[in-house]
């Protein structure tokens, strides 16, 4: 996937560029929006994530010129201003998601994996296998070895989410807004505490842990050894 | 805070009264001595025409000068002196008159008031019999009293005039004070529908009368000020949002590329994370000062009709598993009821207030979300049988940074009760704190009328 990044800010295009090769895409970058506009009309993009303050024209005046042109490539807006104004103008715009800074670039990767998806429909496997643990969408069925485990409405949608990324780390805003419908601060300690139980539920029991904490960053699901 | 100065209202109604009092006794005097001199000197001509009559008997030789023709004056008493003062002839009445001081003959009548209260003119006029030594004098007397109880009576009918004319001046006063200062309640309330969401409205100048245009004017000036400053902190507040969260990003998204990178120890990675930690915690501090110095925030409410029991409820749910494992009991007691309003504000606040109470509630204890319909609008609270707050850190609870000295250092910021308040005021309502040390704590959220 091709994803055109227009950011004026070096660092911050970098380490968003650098995270999105991280995860399997291909990021080019535009430190302006008549920059982005010019490599827009040469090439073909999957997807755009464009900062709204930009010098010259604006992130919104970059949509207008860019849906004025034909374009439905989708765009999410990335800026330092968290009013909801900002943020409606922006889809109304044109815009198809809006995150505000500091954003987890693994959410930046969910967002843009959702768009595309949106986009082209994305036929989600019925089984879903992790090490010994079986998922059957069809059956809202979790099993390790066999054995089902009983989960709440909450503790089966988080562990849907880390089945449908397994290896992948999710980040802990996607994972609230998949639980709990729920953007921007949460009380952190509710979080831990639904994250506590999921395990104890799922790999108390077993040698091999599936479900990992990586501090500060999110989950991931994939079968380790722990010694 | 000083006392009102006064009522203007009253000022009025006194003034009116006093004024009215004033030109009511002066009329009442004017009359009372225009009645008086008319009847004095209407009696003076009945007296001298009395006298003239009797003084042409006198000198035609009758001894009494009373008999015949009819007399011009009732009660008129009579005394015929001759020149020594001995009396030659006098009425009945006379005799009994208490001794009289007669006055000079031929001067205007005198009045007389004898010890019993009556009063009495009395006139003396000489005459001499002509071609003879007869002569001396005449003393005519007329009783007066019924004349004076006559203008007593109506003294008391005017001071009675003057007394009900200043009370009708004062409730006159009161509907006409009233009638006049009724544009000032409506700047008053016109005033009073503007808060921080509608800087923009004005008060319209030519919907008041002239002498109010003044204040009118001055109180949009100082609008247009206020706007422009809330306008100015909105602009400075993006400013910066963009120069606090950019190096904010950075750093985030360094951590973050760091954390996710294969070339690192276990150990080294919980390092990172517990940086990218910080930076969220630093984030959400930069969100919730910029919300709390009205930089940033839904510019408009959003007003959707909203189950309050449902939003209980989904409030408990994201608190359900952190409230199991502190050992207390999440209930939501509210009965049918919805509100309209802005629910990610409110799902926010609620929020805030469930978060404070389960890290002030020991276990074993319970937290209670409620909502109650009542006359004035609704309230929803949060209860929680925690550990209190001392009464002298009630008050203050609603400022940003504020926080009981004994409470845990996790226990945030301390912004968490301000932001509840300011969502409480943005959606038109109010906080309200009850708390007793050892018992628990009880945060309501009032959500003014206007809402619903």
């Amino acid at each position: 996937m091709r994803i055109l990044i227009v950011e004026d800010e070096v660092r911050t295009a970098q380490e968003l560029r650098s995270g999105l090769m991280t995860a399997g895409f291909e990021a080019i970058v535009a430190a302006s929006g008549e920059e982005g506009l010019s490599l827009g009309a040469t090439a073909s993009f999957d997807a755009m994530v464009v900062d709204v303050m930009l010098p010259g024209i604006s992130g919104i005046q970059f949509i207008q010129r860019l849906r004025g042109s034909g374009s439905t490539v989708p765009v999410i807006f990335l800026s330092a201003k968290g009013t909801l104004e900002d943020r409606l103008r922006g889809l109304e715009a044109g815009g198809d998601d809006y995150l505000t800074k500091p954003y987890s670039i693994l959410e930046v990767v969910a967002r843009l994996r959702s768009i595309v998806r949106r986009v082209q429909p994305a036929q989600l496997p019925v089984r879903i296998q992790v090490g010994d643990l079986v998922w059957e969408a069809k059956h809202r069925s979790i099993a390790r070895s066999g054995h089902r485990i009983d989960l709440t409405p909450k503790e089966y949608a988080l562990m849907v989410l880390l089945l449908e990324n397994a290896g992948q780390v999710v980040a802990r805003s996607q994972l609230v807004k998949a639980v709990w419908g729920l953007e921007g601060a949460v009380d952190a300690n509710a979080v831990d505490v639904q994250i506590l139980r999921l395990r104890r539920k799922v790999d108390d029991p077993y040698a091999v842990k599936l479900i990992h904490t990586l501090r500060g960053v999110g989950l991931v699901l994939e079968p380790r050894e722990t010694a | 805070m000083r006392p009102p100065s006064g009522s203007i209202l009253r000022k009025l109604q006194l003034g009116f009264a006093l004024a009215a009092m004033l030109l009511a006794g002066l009329m009442a005097l004017f009359m009372d001595r225009a009645l008086h001199g008319s009847l004095e000197a209407e009696d003076a001509q009945v007296m001298e025409a009395q006298a003239h009559a009797m003084l042409q008997r006198l000198v035609a030789g009758e001894t009494a000068p009373d008999s015949g023709g009819r007399p011009l004056l009732e009660k008129a008493e009579w005394r015929v002196m001759d020149g020594t003062g001995r009396i030659l002839a006098q009425s009945g009445f006379m005799a009994g008159l208490p001794a009289v001081e007669a006055p000079r003959p031929g001067a205007p009548a005198r009045e007389v008031v004898t010890s019993d209260g009556r009063v009495y003119s009395v006139l003396a006029r000489p005459w001499r019999r002509g071609g003879s030594a007869a002569g001396g004098t005449l003393l005519l007397v007329m009783d007066r009293s019924h004349e004076e109880a006559l203008t007593a009576h109506f003294r008391r009918t005017l001071a009675l005039g003057v007394g009900l004319t200043a009370l009708v001046a004062a409730l006159v006063a009161r509907w006409v004070a009233a009638w006049g200062l009724a544009p000032l309640g409506r700047i008053v309330r016109e005033a009073g529908t503007i808060d921080d969401q509608h800087l923009d409205r004005r008060l319209a100048v030519e919907q008041f009368p002239g002498e109010l245009q003044a204040l009118v004017d001055t109180l949009n000036a100082a609008l247009a000020r206020l706007q422009e400053a809330f306008e100015r902190t909105g602009r400075l507040g993006a400013e910066l949002a963009h120069e606090l969260r950019t190096p904010l990003q950075n750093l985030r998204s360094t951590l973050e590329n760091q954390t996710l990178a294969q070339d690192y120890t276990e150990a080294q990675r919980g390092t990172l994370g517990g940086l990218l930690e910080e930076c969220d915690r630093m984030a959400a501090l930069i969100d919730q000062i910029l919300f709390l110095a009205r930089a940033e925030g839904p510019g408009r409410l959003t007003r959707e009709p909203i189950q309050v029991s449902g939003l209980l409820e989904e409030v408990r749910g994201f608190f359900e598993a952190a409230a199991e494992a502190a050992g207390v009991a999440l209930r939501v007691e509210a009965g049918p009821l919805a509100v309209v309003g802005d629910r990610l504000l409110l799902t926010r606040a609620l929020h805030n207030l469930v978060a404070n109470a389960l890290r002030h509630t020991p276990a074993g204890g319970t937290v209670t979300l409620g909502a109650e319909a009542q006359p004035g609008g609704t309230a929803l609270w949060v209860e929680d049988t925690g550990s209190g707050i001392p009464p002298e850190w009630v008050p203050r609870l609603g400022q940003p940074f504020t926080r009981p000295p004994d409470s845990r250092p996790e226990g945030g910021l301390g912004l968490g009760l301000a932001i509840v308040a300011r969502i409480a005021a943005m959606l038109g309502g109010s906080m309200e704190i009850q708390s007793r040390v050892g018992e628990g704590t009880r945060v309501t959220l009032w959500i003014g009328a206007n809402l619903t």
